[in-house]
């Protein structure tokens, strides 16, 4: 099964649009072993994603984890991957290395031109600088790193050059996604600005189509994929039950967003997880009220309950912004695919089939 | 910003005529059809939200209990 380990609730960064309360609370190396012995208890691969706080504050944790799971999967025959995602600052060579001998794929949370704007260092010290250093060290070791990028409202003026900014550094893969929570408030005015990012990023999207770049940039392409292949984007997020993350004590939950409310607690690392309570939660309805019925439903992120979550409080509620910001990004993209299309249907074929 | 469910909307013609390029594709041999690929990045998002960039799929009980969760 997959978990997502939270190594440690502390960070050395303080970012804006972050709600997750820090805290010098680590797991053990006891909660650790029990998390990667039950990724390898059932199913036909264990899949460990490291996470925090920032999870390289614990790098001594995760060349544990990388040791013992690569010895439980010589012993078992059981597929192990892993992936981490990471603010960046404390990557180094050595680690580096290691994670490319076992294969691990690596997100760097980088914001591009904003990272200024919300990611600063605690203390207030801009990360810009050390990012990207970090960023070239890494793209140098794993060209196939991604950059995952969040846009805040404050920064959503970034959003085009940003995306430019990043694939020039030598990132392939992007994601970009915008900030939701508590600690942002979109206006509509970031919204038709949002809208101008958009239509800019997807012009520089076809003009690398046309030069014949391979690149990939969430959501874009997803959308654009999904619609061809009849997709259900509605059905995909699900409360995150196919990785569960795995708090600094041992705690198992279904998304990020819930952890700490009991409701949803499935169970831990020692005594393993509640079956009922998984398919109690398997089984929850997942499109809210105010989407049935929309032509879109099948194409939007409104059941995702993590987003639901943060934004109103509730995992069946969608709120205006995601709808805005959803309509106006399956319009784009859809424009955008019309576009690609025309150009070279067989090459449009090849990319996002 | 409001919630305005839409009507009318109708699938875009790449994916109506995408239908013909990959075939087209299947016959010249260079790739099979049903390849999916999987080429969307599912890093645990947390805080940045994972709401676009999981690639799971709605879990049946089937699927949960071949991943082992049930």
């Amino acid at each position: 099964m997959n978990l997502t380990l939270h190594l440690t609730d502390n960070c050395n960064m303080d970012c804006s649009y972050c709600i997750r309360e820090k805290c010098p609370k680590d797991m053990t190396e006891e909660v650790l072993y029990k998390a990667c012995d039950l990724a390898f208890s059932k199913g036909p691969r264990a899949g460990i994603c490291f996470f925090g706080g920032e999870p390289l504050i614990r790098k001594d944790l995760i060349y544990k984890a990388l040791d013992h799971c690569e010895k439980k999967s010589e012993e078992t025959g059981i597929r192990f991957d892993c992936k981490m995602t990471t603010n960046g600052t404390l990557l180094d060579e050595e680690f580096i290395e290691r994670a490319v001998r076992a294969k691990m794929g690596i997100g760097l949370s980088f914001d591009g031109k904003a990272q200024d704007v919300c990611r600063i260092f605690a203390g207030g010290n801009p990360t810009s600088e050390v990012v990207e250093e970090k960023a070239k060290l890494l793209l140098k070791h794993m060209p196939d790193a991604s950059a995952l990028a969040t846009i805040a409202p404050q920064a959503v003026s970034y959003y085009a050059e940003s995306v430019e900014y990043l694939h020039d550094l030598g990132f392939r893969n992007l994601s970009f996604v915008i900030a939701y929570g508590r600690k942002v408030n979109w206006t509509d005015d970031d919204m038709v600005i949002l809208r101008e990012e958009l239509k800019k990023t997807c012009a520089y999207v076809k003009e690398l189509f046309i030069r014949g770049e391979k690149f990939y940039i969430g959501p874009i392409y997803t959308k654009i994929s999904e619609c061809i292949r009849d997709k259900n984007t509605a059905e995909r997020c699900h409360l995150g039950l196919r990785q569960m993350p795995v708090t600094p004590d041992g705690r198992i939950y279904p998304c990020t967003s819930f952890i700490g409310d009991e409701d949803y607690l499935l169970g831990d690392v020692f005594n393993g997880i509640n079956k009922e309570k998984v398919f109690e939660i398997s089984k929850k309805e997942s499109t809210p009220e105010t989407c049935i019925g929309c032509d879109l439903v099948k194409r939007c992120t409104n059941s995702c309950g993590c987003a639901n979550r943060m934004n109103t409080g509730d995992e069946n509620k969608v709120s205006p912004l995601q709808c805005t910001y959803e309509r106006m990004l399956i319009e784009e993209c859809d424009a955008l695919g019309e576009d690609l299309y025309q150009i070279n249907p067989q090459r449009f074929a090849e990319v996002f089939k | 910003m409001n919630i305005k469910p839409l009507k009318e909307y109708s699938k875009p013609l790449y994916a109506i005529g995408i239908a013909s390029a990959l075939t087209a594709l299947a016959l010249t041999g260079c790739t099979d059809p049903n390849d999916k690929g999987d080429k969307e990045v599912d890093y645990a998002g947390g805080l940045a939200i994972c709401a676009e960039e999981t690639s799971e799929t709605k879990p049946t009980i089937n699927t949960l209990e071949l991943e082992g969760m049930i």
